[in-house]
């Protein structure tokens, strides 16, 4: 796609918000989100397309791509609680964590996933089991909170 | 047959046809009275991520009301846009806006086949009138009307304010008006209607004089407005108010309003679920039908009321002007004095008031065979133009400037192509008459010089600019036959030739070799070749043309006339360098689809080796050959072969034809593995095997598969991706063992300046081990260097 294309998308989200300003409303999504979707494929994700998001729209983004749902405004805010995390390493904790998640199970594949991978060099993200994700899916209810994510890693093949 | 895939999958996904669905429903069911064997209804299935095509038949049987064709009418065959015959169209006329497959995806996909788009647009409401949409909708219909905007070929608008507002948006956008029509939406709901019992409430509350308001309860309606003038003087009148409809979304304080009104149940009555009966019932008795809406797209309410005879006071609203016209009365938006006004006008002037009703009684509605009717005008539009191939061709136009090189391959055309009588010599004029010379038993041989071409024009200096340059000017020459096989002094035909191989059926049979959107190139070393690959995918994307790639190097069949229409629709177009063959043929494919056959090309040694680009297309027989001098020494694949015409060239050809298929074979086998390996990789791991260089903050992150699969000895060409702004980043790929270096690449520099016509993605052949690497377990390194700082990733790689 063509940064002229490109831009006639952009320009109808301005349009689209002048006109929504002019009855004191907001557009609640982020024109970000709409750039960083208008050439992704219906079939997987393409994150280089994200990587100039800046951090405080990228959970809705990334919500909005890979799974084709708004993220609920509670479970958003609760994502940037912490302040001190590098822009960088929030991004990764976010992908890590969506892109694990099992609601992705059913969800788009990835393309070009270029936060892939820890600070020491080693991969982040595990292959994907399927199947030990839905055992965990179907158990997880029943694990105690302070060692779910320990869990959840050793079903994903994580080392933590 | 042009075809017409009409989108209709929300149709298939919803219980109950009201809204859009109904339309839907409507116009498919009188389109299939009219054009059936055109039809092509189709799916989006989320699952697979691909259109299913519905068997029309049994898709119409479901719609007229046996329930039991549903699970059988899906077809389980798929839409390949690949197989997509040009000139078909695409229709879309569902709400596909908060669908998973985005317009801005699937468009642009759909014009690289040639194919043909049309919408019905219902309204544009949620850009003009924002506030009224969920924020989900006007999102997602960004991309939608967007996406149409740019790439359809026609827009149906349910109303003409609606096209004009579509109009208005292009030119606040600066892009040219999408060609509009309009077809209102019909309102012969007659069958439908008059089912069930009327509930004894909704008898009640009509006996008593009163203003319906039938529609779903929501914002846009301005339903808090119709109860402010009820509370500001319609009550005291003696008035009753009755709302029909659904509850819509943002409409709390509405609902509790309505839920508390104090006259609620005695002068003011709200009914949701009514049956059809009891709508009915209200319509025909109303005093009149209020709609106040502030924005509609067509204002169904108002021909339903109409139609039953029953007055209507609407908002002052275009769409309802032009959808009411005469027959309706009308208020200025918002203004409740105005509102009450007209309605006192009529309740005190009773003769008004039948005079109203009488000639509400001449509605004539429209109706949905009217609606189907305007759409296949309107698509009818669309259909191509009809012309067919001239048959006899007899010349051969060839651009050369090397004698050697023409007079070593006029004798193959001697041979193999007897239908071709006279060659003419594109060629300086310096060697017009050595061309002249060249020894020749049946062909006769004239030239075209430069000097006769250009007139005084200079030439231009690139290569790719030249040929196409002098190309397009010869065009202009009468030597030029007004059908001819455009060939290169280097294409030579290996087996005997037909004219059938240019010319089928009244068609001109073009070969494609590759994509020009997925060309590649070799972005370290681009050549004037990748350039113009470029700038031609430029052109077709820019004026919507199909984007196949078909320079060949093969000898292809040109009709002149159209060759010069192309010149002339798009003016200065000689001087910008694009590929000859491409630009033609994906130009007459869009202006006539049924005139071009388009086939994968019949050329061996284009490639001349495996490293110069990845295959798309495997030849399935081989007529020509691209002459390369080098494949004929230094033990590549045609050494020892002679390079001219012999007594044994036949036989020769037919050992090289072998050898060459063997080649091809080998790396479409190749291909084959690396397929399975991405194919199991993205089961695995949900992620489909690439690389990427993304340069952020300064820095550059590669990304890459966990693993990379090939065959040991094999050249690949690895799908890159860079994101960033950085020139001269400097690339590059080996592979160890052990820690010992097996292969290594020459590092390639991307030049970004060069890159911005590739949108960042290249390949990068590389070679997996020189002959005898076995397979086993290696590694796979990464580099990038940008002269400041390096990047580096390690992958494992499995030789197999």
């Amino acid at each position: 796609m063509t940064d002229y294309e490109r831009d006639i998308y952009s320009k109808i989200y301005d349009i689209t918000e002048d006109n929504l300003k002019d009855s004191g409303l907001d557009m609640v999504t982020y024109k970000d989100t709409l750039m960083a979707s208008i050439d992704q494929e219906p079939s997987f994700v393409d994150l280089s397309q994200m990587k100039d998001i800046p951090r405080e729209k990228y959970v809705q983004a990334l919500y909005y791509i890979m799974f084709g749902r708004w993220v609920i405004n509670d479970e958003e805010q609760s994502f940037y609680s912490d302040s001190n995390e590098s822009d960088k390493d929030f991004k990764l904790r976010m992908l890590s964590k969506i892109y694990n998640s099992t609601e992705r199970m059913h969800g788009k594949r990835v393309v070009a996933n270029y936060v892939d991978y820890s600070k020491d060099g080693n991969l982040k993200v595990g292959k994907f089991k399927r199947n030990l994700l839905k055992v965990y899916a179907n158990i997880k209810a029943r694990i105690p909170l302070g060692v779910k994510s320990k869990i959840k890693n050793l079903f994903l093949g994580i080392k933590a | 047959m042009q075809k017409i895939y009409i989108e209709i999958t929300n149709l298939t996904e919803v219980k109950s046809l009201t809204g859009i669905q109904r339309v839907e429903k409507s116009v498919a069911l009188e389109m299939y009275k009219m054009i059936k064997e055109q039809l092509c209804f189709v799916v989006f299935k989320a699952d697979s991520y691909r259109f299913e095509m519905l068997d029309t038949n049994l898709f119409i049987d479901y719609l007229k009301g046996d329930k039991n064709a549903f699970d059988k009418m899906f077809s389980g065959e798929y839409l390949e846009f690949e197989k997509m015959h040009p000139g078909d169209i695409f229709f879309e006329i569902d709400a596909v806006w908060n669908g998973r497959y985005k317009s801005s995806v699937l468009l642009p996909k759909l014009k690289r086949y040639g194919v043909r788009i049309a919408c019905y647009v219902y309204d544009i409401i949620p850009i003009t009138h924002p506030k009224y949409s969920h924020f989900n909708t006007r999102f997602n219909f960004i991309n939608y009307i967007g996406a149409y905007l740019q790439y359809a070929d026609i827009l149906i608008a349910s109303a003409k304010s609606t096209l004009d507002e579509i109009n208005e948006l292009s030119d606040k956008l600066g892009i040219p008006r999408v060609k509009g029509y309009v077809s209102w939406l019909g309102s012969d709901f007659k069958a439908e209607k008059n089912d069930g019992e009327i509930p004894e409430e909704v008898i009640e509350a009509a006996k008593t004089k009163y203003i319906l308001n039938v529609g779903t309860i929501e914002p846009r309606k301005n339903h808090d407005f119709l109860l402010d003038a009820f509370e500001g003087g319609l009550a005291d009148k003696g008035f009753n108010l009755i709302f029909a409809g659904k509850i819509g979304w943002n409409v709390k304080e509405l609902e509790e309003r309505i839920e508390n009104h104090p006259l609620k149940n005695k002068s003011f009555f709200y009914f949701k679920g009514l049956n059809d009966a009891s709508i009915d019932y209200l319509y025909k008795h109303a005093f009149l039908i209020a709609f106040p809406t502030q924005a509609e797209g067509f204002g169904l309410p108002i021909i339903e009321s109409l139609q039953r005879g029953t007055p209507v006071l609407a908002s002052d609203i275009p769409v309802l002007r032009e959808v009411g016209g005469e027959y309706c009365r009308y208020f200025k938006l918002n203004d409740i004095a105005d509102f009450n006004a007209v309605i006192d006008n009529l309740a005190d002037n009773p003769k008004e008031y039948e005079k109203l009703c009488e000639h509400v009684k001449d509605f004539k509605p429209f109706t949905w065979k009217e609606t189907a009717e305007r759409i296949v005008d309107a698509l009818n539009s669309l259909k191509p133009e009809q012309r067919k191939a001239k048959e006899n061709v007899s010349q051969m136009v060839i651009l050369t400037a090397r004698a050697d090189d023409i007079k070593n391959t006029i004798p193959y055309i001697e041979a193999y192509m007897p239908f071709i009588k006279k060659v003419l010599l594109c060629c300086p004029d310096k060697v017009s008459d050595e061309m002249k010379a060249i020894p020749t038993k049946r062909i006769s041989i004239d030239t075209l010089t430069d000097g006769e071409i250009l007139k005084g024009r200079p030439l231009p200096e690139d290569h790719g600019t030249r040929n196409f340059f002098l190309r397009c000017l010869a065009m202009g020459s009468d030597k030029v036959d007004d059908v001819f096989i455009m060939s290169d002094d280097d294409y030579r035909p290996i087996k005997p030739i037909d004219p059938k191989v240019f010319i089928e059926d009244g068609s001109y049979v073009a070969y494609y070799c590759h994509e020009l959107n997925d060309w590649k190139g070799v972005v370290g070393a681009m050549s004037s070749y990748d350039y113009y690959i470029y700038r031609t995918k430029d052109f077709v994307n820019q004026n919507r043309y199909p984007d196949m790639q078909y320079s060949s190097h093969m000898p292809q069949i040109i009709e002149k006339e159209l060759y010069q229409r192309m010149i002339k629709e798009h003016p200065g177009i000689e001087s910008t360098g694009l590929d000859e063959w491409s630009s033609y043929f994906n130009f007459v494919q869009a202006k006539y689809p049924d005139l071009i056959r388009s086939k994968p090309y019949i050329c061996m040694c284009w490639p001349g080796m495996h490293s110069d680009w990845d295959m798309r297309y495997k030849p399935a027989e081989y007529l020509f050959e691209n002459y390369y001098d080098f494949l004929y020494r230094d033990g590549n694949i045609f050494d020892g072969f002679s390079e001219v015409y012999t007594q044994k060239t036949e036989e020769e050809n037919r050992l090289k034809e072998q050898k060459y298929k063997e080649y091809v074979e080998e790396y479409f086998g190749w291909k084959k593995l690396f397929e399975e390996y991405s194919d199991a990789y993205i089961k695995d791991r949900l992620a489909i095997p690439s690389f990427a260089v993304i340069e952020k903050d300064g820095e550059l992150e590669i990304s890459a598969p966990e693993i990379l699969e090939v065959k040991a000895e094999s050249i690949m060409h690895l799908p890159f991706l860079y994101r960033g702004k950085k020139d001269g980043l400097k690339l590059q790929l080996s592979m160890e063992a052990n820690k010992v270096r097996v292969s290594n690449m020459v590092p390639m520099e991307l030049k970004l300046s060069d890159l911005k016509l590739v949108d960042y993605k290249f390949d990068v052949a590389f070679s997996f081990g020189p002959k005898g690497t076995p397979a086993g377990n290696y590694t796979l390194i990464i580099s990038v260097d940008d002269g400041n700082a390096m990047s580096e990733k390690r992958i494992m790689l499995k030789l197999l």
